[in-house]
């Protein structure tokens, strides 16, 4: 039911039962993983029906020209959503290793919508007080652009959090990653 | 996955079915493209055509210039006076397929080429992909389900850019509905076709022993309980009745096998590709299928290290009871040959540090650092490495 809905929202690009919300300026806290953000420009929040991710997509300008993915995985789910029960899809597991949390994120953002994910530039980082880690992604879309991408990801006791930035590689990647790094260094994961 | 309106169209333009055999004496007609607009056909090539485009720009073609050649070269042969208007593509996506489009477009997967165990087996494939496009069993079908109003509800999902176009096509694979006479029909002339050109017929039939075994070992309950059917092709002839009728095919033929089935040869051409293909397998987590694929591979010699490698792989995602030693014995035997592609290194790192094995840990990261000295994640190895060597 969900391909269908996602269909027909792109095919009738007026005529949605879903709307899209403008996120405020300033502080947000994303309610399904409790992650807070600091926003300076204008981002919409895209309904749930019209991304196949779990938690929340932000976007500029549509989610084929930017998205920006804040979630928590809780133990044993999954970051995107499961439109073939028959398969077994990526599973967050608590306590899994930087190089298994770095396969399972990959893994699971290869199911939407892009085709090919190259990570580089694997490093450390302290967010939230968390220790996590930071990469950047190159690839293509399933369309056959080139897409570039950074993510930021921490465990804490609330599962696997993370905040995923995913353009395309001409134009867009680079005039909204200095904004993107200005929400990065706002967020706040739950503990 | 379930078939759906969304697909209906992509039944009626991929003939992918496998082992299915043509008349080669109608190619002549295949290149007439000077058909009414308004017609079914017209309709299918414009399709068609969108489709390649489409899969022409995706991220999962294959570049390798040695392996299209080799692949292309072989289709040249079986396509014979139609082969200028066949245009073959490989694909990586982890699905044992291959298809081709009523314009002549064709697609032959990484699952596809990784399964086969010589060059006789992927000659069947091609012949039967190259016997659909000239019989018009699309257009066929299209004009069938034309008439009974089936064919309603495109919904363009290339122009959409919703989902993976590969996807799309593999699924849509699934739901192939061609009439199970044209497919025997098609198996058995690919068959003579075999025959022809020199190559062993019994291989037909093998593809279909290995898809059933494989089948039958899959961890996914939807493909196992379809294991005597083709996992792929809902409503073609069954897999064991093809491989009967193919083995009885090849059995009662006089055409003599002039050409030997030489795995070894077959399995260097694809070698490059073993590492990154067994890997995209594992996305499907299909553990059951995987190991059998992995077992059999290795029966049939080399590359110990890359296939122990992706044995490991699986148990390590996989994470059933006793995985973890399995996926232990299965790096140790990986780490004894040269072919080890370097992540084993890191994932022998990882598995000691989550044991709490830092020394261990540390000497494996540091060997994967000396074998990956430019690997994306280095600065993220050596932090693991200091931090193994501070923390008590």
């Amino acid at each position: 039911m969900k391909k269908i809905i996602l269909i027909c929202s792109a095919l009738s690009l007026s005529a949605c039962a879903t709307t899209m919300t403008a996120a405020p300026l300033g502080a947000n806290s994303f309610n399904k993983s409790a992650t807070t953000v600091s926003l300076t420009q204008g981002w919409t929040s895209v309904p749930d029906a019209l991304h196949l991710a779990t938690g929340t997509v932000l976007t500029k300008d549509g989610m084929s020209l930017n998205r920006l993915h804040i979630l928590t995985v809780a133990e044993d789910k999954t970051m995107v959503d499961k439109l073939d029960k028959s398969s077994e899809y990526p599973i967050f597991t608590a306590g899994m290793s930087k190089i298994q949390q770095i396969d399972f994120v990959k893994s699971s953002l290869l199911r939407t919508g892009i085709d090919e994910i190259n990570t580089a530039n694997v490093t450390p980082a302290q967010v939230s007080g968390l220790s996590g880690v930071t990469f950047d992604m190159d690839g293509k879309y399933s369309s056959g652009l080139n897409m570039k991408g950074r993510v930021t990801m921490a465990e804490s006791s609330a599962g696997l959090n993370v905040i995923a930035f995913i353009a395309p590689k001409e134009y867009y990647y680079d005039r909204d990653i200095g904004e993107v790094n200005n929400i990065i260094e706002t967020l706040q994961f739950p503990q | 996955m379930k078939s759906s309106k969304t697909y209906a169209f992509f039944k009626l333009l991929c003939s992918c079915m496998l082992l299915s055999g043509s008349s080669f004496a109608l190619a002549d007609e295949i290149v007439d493209r000077d058909f009414d607009k308004k017609s079914v056909e017209a309709g299918l090539w414009h399709q068609s055509d969108q489709i390649e485009q489409k899969l022409n720009m995706s991220a999962a073609r294959i570049k390798d210039p040695n392996l299209n050649s080799y692949i292309n070269n072989l289709n040249k042969i079986i396509a014979g006076n139609h082969a200028e208007h066949i245009r073959l593509s490989l694909l990586k996506a982890p699905v044992f397929n291959a298809g081709i489009l009523p314009n002549g477009a064709m697609f032959v997967n990484s699952g596809l080429m990784l399964r086969v165990e010589n060059e006789a087996q992927l000659a069947c494939v091609l012949a039967h992909e190259n016997a659909h496009y000239l019989n018009k069993h699309s257009l066929q079908r299209a004009e069938e389900a034309s008439k009974s109003n089936q064919a309603h509800a495109f919904v363009s999902i290339t122009t959409l850019g919703f989902g993976s176009i590969v996807s799309a096509f593999i699924a849509a694979s699934e739901f192939s509905n061609f009439s199970k006479a044209n497919e025997k029909e098609s198996d058995i002339e690919s068959i003579i076709l075999m025959g022809e050109l020199g190559y062993d017929q019994t291989q037909c039939a093998q593809v279909w022993a290995n898809i059933i075994d494989e089948s039958l070992a899959s961890s996914n309950k939807k493909v196992k309980k379809r294991g005597v059917k083709s996992p792929i092709f809902g409503s073609h002839p069954s897999s064991p009745d093809r491989e009967e009728y193919l083995l009885e095919q090849a059995k009662s033929s006089n055409a003599k096998a002039l050409i030997a089935n030489d795995n070894v040869a077959y399995r260097k051409i694809i070698r490059p590709h073993l590492v990154e293909w067994l890997e995209a397998e594992l996305t499907h987590r299909d553990y059951g299928s995987m190991l059998h694929l992995i077992d059999r591979l290795e029966k049939l010699g080399g590359d110990e290290g890359v296939l122990n490698f992706a044995r490991g792989r699986v148990y390590e995602t996989r994470k059933s009871d006793g995985d973890k030693e399995r996926m232990d014995a299965a790096y140790l035997v990986a780490s004894n040959y040269d072919d080890t592609p370097a992540g084993l290194w890191r994932s022998v790192g990882d598995m000691h540090a989550r044991a709490n094995e830092k020394e261990k840990a540390i000497a494996a990261f540091e060997q994967y650092l000396i074998k990956a000295p430019q690997a994306p994640d280095k600065d993220l190895i050596k932090f693991m490495i200091t931090d193994l060597r501070g923390t008590p």
